[in-house]
């Protein structure tokens, strides 16, 4: 299935949401419910060579929340390809959080996520993924996420997991863990080299305005609850490049 | 070029005062947490490690080298930084970088390494410092690539042996083991830094070593800085 889904949100008359540009396209469509925008699957995906690109555009000063009715499953494919293009311009808002994206065991699928964020914009992008359902051992995802802001790099961060790349259940990438997750916050202002970190998730200043949260868990109520507290998390310290614990914040 | 293989050794050796020493690579933190005890579970780490943080510098060196003498050194350097959230693991980057800048600077007196310099506030990412250097020595994109990728696993794989007493006899066996996956690692390095523009460069992560590094920060004693 090729699909190519799009939607432009724009700054209306007392500050709300407008929809300017709205084309569903199977297996994505988009619902409004209230002031909240929901992805809705109309159809089982990704599945075989499915080619789905999601396209939204936050429109300068305007501010968007986006979420998902149920859970993305990766199903039985090869070379599968799920892609989410969004431009969230000066000015605008946008917090993002799909429900989970589950790998099941004989899916082959390459994720791309591309944030261009303007000036002045800000942005909280919230990414969950598990490997396999219950005790399922997962098939090959590539996730590959990217995000530059007023056209300067932010993050690069890519997850290569499951078959077909070595050492991902190993002790320097996801251990035992069988849900990650990540959340960029962009769009703040961060103090250089400030971090603070607990069991199972950190909170890290890019280089650029933002921070990183990257949390783990054994399933996905672990790693909800990390994330959680990643977010609540404040970091105090900045710590100066190369610098010792000193003056770091302590660990929970 | 005459004294290549010579030039190319001296940047497989870990007493090259760069620095490289101070650190585990994570083994540390790994070992304390018991997710590293053994040569197998060491051998595990390094594969994960050399095809994540390996990778992702052996084709920022090898990009680096490429576009040497003329390089956009200030977007390599952004590139590389946006490829690692962690500020500890970036500070250890950066720390390593200016050691391994100056070294260069001191030997060969190119000016790139002074405009690497100019552009990175002294402070170069490693893996583009690494590039920048293979630039001035001569050395082909392969044997840069190869440089990054070994340094990836060998720092790592001998600092096992002093935070957990493994058998250094052991730990060679899993060096040699990795070899065949080292020269892949760094093909593929290769092959992204001569086909990709620098944004689709490889950006594979390791969260647990981005964790561990954030958590190792905080520890009041430990043997290896990161």
């Amino acid at each position: 299935m090729l699909a190519r889904a799009r939607l432009r949100i724009e700054r209306g008359g007392e500050g709300r949401a407008l929809v300017r540009d709205h084309r569903d396209a199977p297996p994505v469509a988009f619902r409004r419910c209230g002031d909240e925008f929901y992805l809705v699957a109309t159809a089982a995906s990704p599945i075989g060579t499915d080619d789905v690109e999601v396209e939204v555009e936050i429109g300068a000063g305007a501010a968007a929340v986006i979420r998902s009715v149920g859970a993305t499953i990766a199903y039985q494919s090869s070379a599968a390809r799920l892609r989410y293009l969004v431009t969230v311009e000066p000015g605008a808002q946008l917090d993002w959080h799909l429900e989970p994206l589950i790998v099941t065991s004989r899916c082959a699928l390459r994720v791309e996520t591309s944030l261009a964020l303007g000036a002045g914009s800000a942005v909280s992008w919230t990414e969950e993924v598990l490997l396999g359902r219950h005790g399922e051992r997962p098939g090959a995802l590539e996730h590959r996420f990217t995000a530059e802001h007023a056209g300067r790099p932010l993050l690069r961060h890519d997850l290569c997991l499951g078959a077909g790349a070595p050492g991902w259940d190993g002790p320097a990438v996801l251990g035992t863990a069988r849900a990650v997750g990540v959340r960029l916050v962009a769009g703040h202002p961060v103090p250089a080299g400030s971090a603070t970190s607990g069991p199972g998730w950190a909170r890290m200043a890019l280089e650029g305005p933002g921070y990183l949260d990257v949390a783990l868990g054994a399933d996905r109520d672990e790693l909800r609850a990390a994330l959680e507290r990643a977010g609540r998390a404040v970091p105090a310290g900045a710590s100066p490049a190369g610098a010792s614990p000193a003056g770091g914040p302590a660990v929970p | 070029m005459p004294g290549n293989d010579a030039t190319f050794l001296l940047f497989g050796d870990a007493r090259m005062p760069t620095g490289g020493h101070a650190h585990s690579g994570g083994v540390e933190e790994a070992a304390a947490t018991g997710r590293v005890r053994t040569p197998a579970a060491l051998h595990t780490f390094l594969e994960g490690r050399l095809l994540t943080t390996g990778l992702v510098d052996a084709a920022l060196a090898a990009a680096s080298l490429l576009a040497s003498p003329d390089a956009p050194w200030a977007s390599l350097d952004a590139e590389a930084a946006a490829r690692c959230p962690s500020p500890e693991l970036r500070a250890v980057a950066r720390a390593q970088g200016r050691r391994l800048l100056r070294l260069g600077q001191r030997t060969w007196r190119a000016p790139p390494l002074d405009a690497l310099a100019g552009a990175t506030d002294g402070r170069p990412m490693w893996a583009v410092a690494l590039g920048a250097l293979g630039g001035a020595a001569g050395l082909e994109a392969g044997q840069i690539a190869s440089a990054a990728a070994n340094a990836a696993v060998t720092g790592p794989a001998w600092a096992a042996v002093r935070a957990l007493s493994l058998d250094p006899f052991d730990v060679a066996a899993v060096l040699v083991q990795l070899a065949p996956a080292l020269e892949e690692v760094a093909g593929a390095a290769v092959l992204a830094a001569r086909t990709r523009p620098l944004h689709l460069l490889p950006a594979d992560s390791a969260p647990l070593l981005d964790l561990g590094a954030e958590h190792h920060a905080t520890w009041e004693v430990r043997l290896f800085a990161s």
